[in-house]
């Protein structure tokens, strides 16, 4: 299982004096959910289209099954893919869109039948098989454009970022649904989307690209909890960032300040002392406390702010705050036996920590 | 709004009056013509009877149907094969380049079309620039018989009526997804494949209007057989001027226009079988 379906090795590709692919290197694992995740223009659609063929790298090569595929065209390449706007062929019922790349192949008649019936019953369209595209849903549409390419058996299925057209909730299903598919077929899935949330709960590893690199790899807690650089942090799920320099390093301990208070933390990397260094706390990670709640010992090892903004969202309560020196922070503030009152008034002033050990020091590049 | 109102009721009521006096009365006035007899001093008799269509399905008028459905029907197949790909390539051209594509295929139409046929005599005549071209090119040795002959007029009806074909087939494929060759392409449709069975059944519609749209004025162009077939090349069109203008035989001529409006009645029940109303609807 743990060998690689698809090979991506020094892939560059420019469009004009636009260079969308820059030294692209990524191996993709027989079986596993990889998704592509990235702000629009970042090159990941450009990616998927290299792996199907409508596109070809200007240099570096693309290797599916251990095959090179350079010249091969998309009809001949053993992948398939589910469109952005699905494209459905209008003049063809749901069965015919169906049975298209199955009649290509040449199967016969009888095979072709239970092949699509056997997808339209997986996405669960059996009674819909003679309608036209355009007398469906948008959450129609859209199994049948899944069962359109996934009744072919690719070695990979390529989406592209196949939900952007659903309202929440049926994106939310569709998440689900998709991912329960993909365990069930055991087809290699390259998902692209610009969606970090989408990201990070469907996928076993998230390639984040930015400006047609790829910023890094990895599984969606590995991304969110130890991100490589500032830009995997801001991207993927909100974060305070403190940007403060090293005081002290002693054995697997830095000292740094932010906001005025001093912070022993534990690393396992070495800093030299005045390191320029980037902080970044999760929302969620901060906890705040209003004054009766902490006494003056623990009060010296908190940031002091006031609370600008209250935005109540059920599970949570999400915090703005200002700190003392003006920076201005988000706290997520979720409602627990530890705290149940969640009761923060704007202007109130609240004390702030976070559990040592789970921020990310980041040092600056050179 | 009140203005609104009463400009709508003009606008309409005009286009109205003027539909029921220049079209619906002439075309009554040609179906009861084409029901009454030839007169002696005045154009119509007013004796009702049917021989003007009796005398339609002789062999002599038949001849003259058949031909003139072969070449029209030629005329359709040479623009389809002229005119689909060009409207194909001008569809994918870049944005830019579109408006002035179908600029060019406009531009033949601020010239008479008269001068534009007789133009074609200058080109294809014996001594005329194709044949110099050819002659020149050492591909004949002798010139080319062309004028005053079925190709000739085969050449100027194509030559007329291409942007007719070319106009309803690019408005249908300018509306088309190119996202679907993708997908037709991604699950393993070869380039034939997707034309066969995506790109054409999909521009049907367009097709069929372009059909409609060049087969009917070839049928009744009667200048360019005239002009450049001779007298040999009689058409339905040449029919229908001689009974008016030479033989003075209105009636007679009115049924043979009559038939030509069931013929056409007959293709527009084809167009309207084969296409849907959301097809229709995109075609304008």
């Amino acid at each position: 299982m743990s060998q690689n379906i698809v090979e991506i090795r020094q892939v560059d590709k420019s469009f004009q004096d636009n260079r969308v692919l820059k030294g692209i290197n990524i191996d993709i694992k027989s079986g596993e959910f990889l998704t592509l995740l990235g702000p629009s223009g970042c090159g990941k659609t450009t990616l998927l289209r290299l792996i199907s063929g409508f596109e070809e790298p200007d240099c570096g090569s693309i290797l599916i099954n251990g095959k090179k595929m350079h010249g091969i065209s998309p009809d001949q390449r053993h992948v398939n893919t589910v469109f952005q706007s699905y494209a459905l062929f209008p003049h063809m019922t749901v069965f015919e869109n169906i049975a298209f790349g199955l009649r290509c192949k040449r199967l016969n008649e009888k095979n072709v039948q239970d092949k699509v019936n056997c997808a339209l019953q997986m996405v669960k369209l059996d009674h819909l098989k003679n309608r036209k595209p355009h007398k469906l849903s948008g959450g129609q549409q859209q199994r049948v454009a899944i069962a359109r390419a996934v009744v072919n058996e690719p070695l990979v299925l390529l989406l592209d970022e196949p939900l952007n057209a659903l309202d929440y909730g049926l994106r939310k299903n569709m998440q689900i649904e998709l991912k329960a598919l993909q365990r069930q077929l055991g087809i290699t899935f390259v998902f692209v989307t610009h969606d970090q949330e989408e990201a990070l709960s469907m996928s076993d590893r998230v390639v984040v690209m930015n400006d047609g690199i790829i910023e890094q790899v990895g599984t969606p807690r590995n991304i969110y909890e130890t991100p490589r650089n500032l830009y995997v942090a801001k991207f993927v799920g909100e974060a305070n960032i403190f940007e403060t320099v090293i005081t002290k390093f002693e054995n697997k301990f830095v000292w740094a300040e932010i906001e005025g208070v001093s912070f022993k933390l534990e690393v396992d990397q070495s800093f030299k002392i005045g390191q320029q260094v980037s902080i970044v706390i999760r929302p969620e990670d901060m906890q705040a406390w209003d004054n009766t709640e902490v006494d003056e010992s623990k009060r010296k090892n908190m940031i002091h702010a006031k609370v600008e903004q209250v935005i109540y969202k059920g599970s949570t309560v999400d915090l703005i705050l200002r700190a003392d020196g003006g920076k201005r922070l988000s706290a997520t503030e979720f409602f627990d036996e530890e705290d149940e009152d969640l009761d923060f008034r704007v202007g109130e002033s609240v004390w702030i920590e976070w559990t040592l050990g789970w921020e990310v020091i980041l040092p600056h590049d050179e | 709004m009140m203005s609104d109102r009463i400009f709508k009721r003009f606008s309409v009521g005009v286009l109205t009056i003027w539909l029921l006096v220049f079209a619906l009365l002439p075309a009554l006035l040609v179906v009861c013509g084409s029901l009454l007899i030839q007169g002696e001093d005045n154009f119509f008799s007013w004796h009702l009877t049917i021989q003007n269509y009796v005398e339609l399905f002789s062999a002599d008028y038949l001849y003259v149907f058949l031909r003139s459905f072969y070449l029209a029907g030629l005329t359709v197949l040479f623009c389809l094969l002229l005119g689909y790909p060009f409207a194909y390539i001008v569809a994918r051209m870049p944005a830019y380049l579109k408006p002035i594509l179908m600029f060019l295929i406009i531009l033949p139409f601020w010239t008479s079309s008269l001068i534009r046929i007789y133009s074609i005599i200058v080109i294809i005549s014996a001594q005329g620039l194709l044949n110099r071209f050819l002659l020149w090119l050492g591909i004949i040795h002798q010139p080319l018989q062309l004028l005053f002959t079925q190709g000739a007029v085969l050449i100027g009806l194509v030559y007329s009526l291409l942007p007719f074909m070319i106009l309803p087939l690019y408005a249908n494929l300018e509306k088309f997804d190119w996202r679907l060759i993708d997908a037709a392409r991604d699950l393993g449709a070869n380039k034939f494949r997707v034309l066969a069975k995506i790109v054409i059944p999909i521009t049907i519609p367009g097709i069929i209007a372009g059909i409609i749209l060049v087969l009917l004025p070839a049928m009744t162009m009667f200048y360019i057989p005239d002009i450049l077939g001779g007298a040999k090349s009689l058409l339905l069109g040449n029919l229908i001027k001689n009974q008016f203008i030479e033989a003075r035989n209105w009636p007679f001529g009115s049924a043979i226009s009559v038939m030509l409006t069931v013929i056409m009645g007959f293709l527009l029940l084809v167009y309207w079988r084969f296409t849907t109303p959301r097809s229709r609807k995109d075609l304008v």
